[in-house]
């Protein structure tokens, strides 16, 4: 179901906000009613802007919102930093997020380690210099029940995008671009590759509850061709082994057409030690064939039942 | 060729030629001449070709010759051309004429459908000499052709005319030269079996040398499918024409076929040709034996069309046109419409009490020669003929002894009102009595007057039809007579008249009844073709005549569709509208179909952008031919033997013929998606009668024959009556939806035994819906359903509903109806209301500013005077597939008339008596509340239009925006109940 994108803001009335204290560090600064923004010039400074939540508790899921702007279009290696205790040690977790040339809404998920110390982060890697600015930060925890909801909230591609290139090679092929006809609402997710490549694209990280059953939906289809393509539930994460992803495949048609997949993510930590982290990206590609592939998608959802 | 050289040097230099073979070099292909015969001068009526002879100087090799030894008047028609708008062109011709002066005048028309002309005459000498003219286009773009005629109709001359170099240019524009190209059968008309001789014609004007791969291509013009395709390398020097022999195509198929030309910088005109079957024509009854038969003539002209009497022929002899019905298998034409009738009084007695009966003798020789029955429209002409196109209908010595009709019937149309002119009666049973008596014999039945009931007093009607009846009876007992010929064309309501006519004793004086169709073309109509022809069956019995047999006598326009009336576009019928009105007539036990006008049998290749009805100019035999053709082969002489009527808008027809069963099947509703199994058939046909292999076939417009053959009687009908028919679609949705705000309102059908459960959305057009909407129908049942939707940037497509049930995507394209919406209090001009929703009622209050009182309302309707004019609906979410628009049970009127004697009136199921109405009168105008039993669910259709009337002039003022509420339930407003 297409809807409109709901913004929590600090003061939501939710219960499981959290407030959070935004310091910026220079050349980071404030730039109206929480809104922060900084000319990044590219260089190796790696600018911080500091996002202390107030409290938090241990091992549970937190969704972090906020607006950001760009005006490279996406192009800054901008990037959220998560850290926490995990394991006994300290870990950091980056997870890459892109604005555009207006605000656009954007959605992080987090899930705290064994302690509730946790800290977050905005800064920026050497690369494209920029314009940036945030606003809006909003950090709310997640219950058994709001995990059971799309957790995809730019899902229909209306007001923002959750995908992003695996790679800088494949972050051409990803644009929102006016629907082809789909059911509802005006744009969707194109997704093009080259004769005899491939391409993927992926979400940053999901919530995936050991034991729960990950159910995915999407609308897919091609513009003239059958199109190979793969959904990849990818639960890797730095310093585990082994690597735990699930592949499924499936052939996008010229007319629109429903997908879903479901997967129940294993219970068992020893063998999958990495599913401690509770998290999955979601990866859709297109597979190598000797014909151009043009594609499009919309509608995507992600639960956990 | 220097030439193009020189003008492109020119100041002004001049663009290319969109004229087709305006040189004549490929002979006289993209023209044609129509001709009036003269009797006078021409007595063999000898039609004369185009004809090529040598050319002018430096225009290549050929010119175009008009042979006019009997100095008969001519027009010359062109091959249809693109020009831009509001585009300065130059014409130019180069001419000679063997006599010198001779005027001819040059038009380059449009008519779209409005006839526009850029026009010169010039004297032609007896050298070559080139005339020019400039003229600039309307600003709106469109289709042109030369139309070159003599310069004075009254005064042509016995000449040859002479012309060559045929252009248009643009003006300051230069352009690039292009090749004219055609591939030309050696004939139009084939059986099948035998073998087209195709030949590419092509010539190059250009100082460069051509050469490139040419491609020809004959395409089947019902089905899109390709024939037959050859690709020819073609090489031609500057100047150079060339007739190249394609390969011989063997013809195996019934089709009308299309042959194009394609290649690189060719400027090309298609032609085509027909291939039917053998017919052979054998003695038959026309009171039993149903036969292919049309409406038409021999084109006679007099009178004031014509001061010398002639025929008008379309590039072909007289009587060509005839010898063609003939081969396609028509064995009847009703005379009508078709230039000056042989039995019209003028053509008979033009003379008082000098009867000449040469017209109608060579009418009568030649149908005798093509084994055709004439069916004459006789003793019709009682509509004075006032515009110059009209027939002279009664003999101008017997006009000014008739009696003008005073008070025109309620039932007058508009354009014949004043002008009903009644003869004298022994004079008019004269007339028929000696024209029937030359006729003796010869001509089986006679129709009595065309469409009494548009312009004649049924009374009056009646007095003439007994006149008629006992002259015919005298002169020719044996005769039969067709009379009434009430059409519901224009709207008209026919059986209040016939009710009439019949009490005035109309049924002793005839054989059978005529009937027109117009308001039940189709099964699928709003008043479907069966439905039309059972209701008129039953008011038969209800006069004791059940057993007289019903004629249709004319139906010229097959489709239904909402066109405007009599227009080009109402005349565009297929194969298989022509075979459906044919099948259905046959099946309903109609003793005869004379359906459409013959014209429309011919293709119209060279302007078929000319938006009139006789624009076709040639003989061509269309694809419609083929289909009639098919139905004289197949299907003449059958007796209705079932019908068996399928869910979802499929339909069979059972015959029997020569000892044999055989039947016809079609969806009627043009649903798509519906296929049948006809495995266990041994022998099935197409439209045309192409064998067809028996098996999975999808229903649709163009039926499909089933024959009996090895089968018994008892098994054929069974296998009928237990067609497998499976549905690609189980849920279809009318093709009407409404927006309100921002809720679009669709109604899906369940087609099928199971329910259905899906996704609906929609797209294009400027819309999008909010989010997916999903949805669940139980079996053959309807779903009405809401879906939310925003106006966005428009796609260049049109809206879609989307429909995704069990896997499978469907797109149905929707007509938008945007409907204002009402809310409990309105204003609208000159009033203001308030409308309350109560639990079994409607209460309605409104006050209305009208000062000026429209006095007694005397016989005017309650719209003619100070009226409150109120519409309802009160299931305006109910969409049927088709005709959504058509007034439901759910659908009245009531009209509130504050200041007459009787102050309420109605339409439809709600009666005035079962309301209640307050009103009270002040200076300013009126007040009143309404109260109206009804239940209202959870959205009203509802709309208001005032009329104030001073006596004199009538106002109107609407709340809504929507057009044509009397008959357009889906453009009421509407109002909605939170």
């Amino acid at each position: 179901m297409k809807k409109l994108f709901i913004l929590l803001s600090a003061f939501s009335l939710s219960l499981s906000a959290v407030d959070l204290t935004v310091t910026p560090r220079s050349p980071w600064k404030a730039s109206g009613e929480k809104e922060y923004s900084v000319d990044f010039d590219g260089g190796k400074s790696w600018p911080t802007l500091q996002i202390k939540p107030a409290t938090l508790r241990p091992n549970t899921y937190y969704r972090l919102t906020f607006e950001a702007k760009d005006s490279s279009r996406g192009e800054a290696k901008t990037q959220a930093g998560f850290q926490y205790a995990r394991n006994g040690k300290n870990a950091t977790q980056y997870l890459q997020w892109r604005g555009n040339l207006e605000y656009t809404p954007i959605v992080l998920y987090f899930k705290t380690g064994e302690t509730s110390s946790a800290n977050l982060l905005f800064n920026i890697n050497p690369g494209p210099a920029a314009n940036i600015s945030v606003r809006n930060p909003a950090l709310t925890e997640l219950s058994a029940e709001d995990l059971k909801a799309n957790l995809l909230s730019a899902g229909d591609f209306e007001n923002g995008c959750n995908f992003y290139g695996f790679s800088s090679a494949y972050a051409k092929d990803l644009s929102i671009v006016p629907s082809p006809s789909f059911f509802c609402g005006e744009k969707s997710l194109k997704l093009t590759r080259k004769p005899n490549d491939t391409t993927d694209i992926t979400t940053s990280n999901l919530p995936a509850v050991p034991g729960k059953t990950i159910k995915v939906k999407f609308w897919a289809k091609s513009a003239e061709t059958e199109v190979p393509a793969r959904m990849i539930l990818d639960f890797g994460f730095p310093g585990y082994k082994p690597h735990l992803y699930r592949q499924f495949l499936f052939k996008i048609e010229p007319e629109w057409k429903e997908f879903s997949f479901s997967y129940t993510v294993p219970a068992d930590l020893k063998t999958y030690p990495a599913l401690t982290e509770g998290m999955v990206k979601f990866r859709i590609g297109l597979l190598k064939s000797p014909n151009a592939a043009e594609t499009w998608f919309d509608n995507i959802e992600y639960r956990l039942e | 060729m220097r030439k193009n050289l020189f003008l492109l040097c020119l100041p002004f230099a001049l663009a290319a030629n969109p004229v087709f073979n305006g040189s004549f070099e490929l002979g006289t292909d993209g023209f044609a001449l129509e001709q009036e015969l003269r009797t006078d001068l021409n007595k063999e009526l000898k039609f004369h070709p185009l004809k090529t002879a040598s050319a002018a100087p430096g225009e290549g090799k050929q010119s175009l010759e008009v042979e006019n030894p009997y100095a008969e008047y001519y027009n010359l028609f062109s091959k249809d051309f693109r020009l831009k708008p509001s585009t300065q062109y130059e014409f130019s011709v180069k001419m000679k004429s063997s006599v010198p002066g001779d005027p001819v005048y040059f038009g380059v028309f449009k008519v779209d459908p409005k006839w526009s002309a850029h026009a010169k005459t010039f004297s032609a000498s007896k050298e070559w000499k080139t005339y020019t003219f400039r003229f600039t286009t309307a600003p709106k773009e469109g289709w042109y052709h030369i139309l070159i005629r003599p310069g004075n109709k009254d005064v042509v001359r016995k000449s040859s005319i002479f012309f060559d170099g045929l252009k248009i240019e643009e003006v300051r524009k230069p352009g690039a030269v292009q090749l004219d190209a055609i591939a030309v059968p050696d004939k139009n008309l084939y059986l099948r079996g035998e073998e087209a001789a195709l030949s590419l014609k092509i010539t190059n004007p250009d100082a460069k040398p051509y050469s490139a791969p040419v491609t020809v291509t004959g395409k089947d013009e019902y089905t899109g499918k390709v024939y037959f395709t050859e690709t020819v390398p073609v090489s031609l020097n500057p100047g150079e024409t060339k007739f190249l022999p394609l390969k011989r195509e063997k013809l195996n198929r019934y089709a009308g076929i299309r042959v194009s030309v394609s290649g690189p910088r060719l400027k090309t005109h298609d032609s085509f040709f027909s291939v039917i079957g053998k017919y052979t024509a054998k003695p038959f009854n026309i009171l039993q034996d149903f036969v292919v038969a049309f409406n038409g003539g021999i084109e006679y002209q007099m009178a004031p069309q014509s001061k010398i009497p002639a025929y008008r022929v379309f590039n072909s002899s007289l009587g060509k046109g005839i010898e063609l019905f003939s081969k396609i298998g028509c064995r009847i034409l009703r005379d009508h419409d078709g230039g000056v009738r042989g039995v019209n009084w003028p053509a008979v007695e033009w003379e008082r009490g000098k009867f000449d009966f040469s017209h109608l003798d060579r009418q009568m020789a030649l149908y005798d020669k093509y084994n055709i029955v004439l069916f004459p429209v006789i003793g019709d002409g009682f509509i004075e003929n006032y515009q110059p196109w009209q027939n002279q209908r009664w003999p101008l010595w017997a006009v000014p002894l008739s009696e003008r009709v005073k008070n025109d019937p309620p039932n007058c149309i508009k354009s014949a009102r004043g002008h009903i002119l009644l003869p004298p009666k022994d004079l008019y049973r004269n007339y028929i009595f000696q024209t029937v008596k030359h006729l003796k014999g010869r001509v089986p039945v006679y129709e009595i007057m065309n469409e009494p009931n548009l312009y004649l007093a049924p009374e009056t009607y009646v007095d003439y039809l007994k006149v008629a009846h006992d002259a015919i009876r005298k002169a020719d007992p044996a005769a039969k007579i067709s009379a009434f010929c009430v059409t519901s064309d224009f709207g008209a309501a026919a059986t209040p008249w016939m009710q009439a006519a019949v009490k005035a004793g109309g049924l002793n004086y005839t054989d059978n009844i005529g009937f027109h169709p117009y308001g039940g073309r189709e099964l699928g109509s709003i008043r479907p073709a069966d439905r039309y022809i059972a209701d008129l069956r039953k008011e038969m019995r209800s006069y004791g005549k059940g057993d007289m047999p019903l004629w249709n006598t004319e139906l010229y326009y097959l489709i239904d569709q909402q066109v405007e009336h009599n227009s080009h576009k109402e005349t565009l019928c297929q194969p298989h509208h022509i075979v459906w009105r044919f099948l259905v007539d046959l099946g309903e036990g109609v003793v005869q179909s004379i359906s459409i006008h013959a014209n429309y049998l011919w293709k119209r290749m060279l302007t078929p952008n000319m938006q009139t009805g006789k624009n076709f100019h040639e003989l061509i035999p269309s694809e419609n031919a083929v289909a009639y053709n098919a139905m004289a082969r197949l299907f003449e002489r059958a007796k209705p033997v079932k019908k068996i009527r399928y869910p979802n808008g499929n339909i069979c027809y059972v015959y029997r013929r020569d000892g044999k069963l055989q039947a016809a099947i079609w969806n009627y509703q043009k649903k798509k998606g519906i296929s049948a199994d006809f495995s266990g058939f041994s022998s099935m046909t197409d439209l045309f009668g192409n064998p067809e292999k028996p098996g999975v076939k999808p229903l649709g417009n163009a039926p499909y024959y089933l024959f009996q053959g090895t089968l018994s009687e008892k098994e054929f009908l069974a296998k009928l009556e237990n067609l497998p028919l499976r549905l690609e679609r189980p849920v279809s949705a009318g093709q009407i939806a409404r927006l309100a705000g921002t809720t679009l309102f669709v109604m899906l059908h369940n087609d099928s035994e199971k329910e259905q459960s899906g996704i609906a959305g929609i797209t294009g057009g400027g819309l999008s819906a909010q989010g997916m909407t999903n949805f669940s129908i139980p079996p053959r049942r309807s779903l009405s359903l809401e879906i939310p939707v925003k106006e966005v940037k428009s796609n260049g497509k049109p809206t879609e509903l989307m429909l995704y049930i069990n896997g499978v995507l469907t797109r149905i394209p929707l007509e938008i109806v945007k409907n204002k919406t009402i809310g409990k209090t309105f204003e609208m001009e000159r009033a203001k209301g308030e409308l309350r929703i109560e639990k079994n009622s409607i209460v309605l209050s409104m006050t209305v500013r009208d000062t000026t009182d429209s006095g007694p309302s005397g016989s005017r309707s309650p719209w003619e005077t100070d009226c409150v004019e109120l519409f309802f609906d009160t299931a305006p979410q109910n969409l049927p597939t088709r005709h959504a628009q058509a007034y439901t049970n759910e659908t009245f009127r009531l009209f509130v008339t504050p200041r007459d004697k009787q102050k309420l009136h109605a339409l439809g199921a709600v009666k005035p008596e079962m309301c209640k109405l307050q009103t009270s009168l002040n200076k300013d105008g009126y007040s009143f509340t309404l109260t109206i039993p009804v239940s209202v669910g959870k959205a009203l259709g509802f709309d208001v239009k005032i009329d104030d009337s001073d006596g004199k002039t009538l106002k109107e003022f609407t709340l809504g925006s929507g057009e044509k509420l009397f008959q357009n339930r889906c453009n009421f407003s509407l109002f909605l109940q939170k």
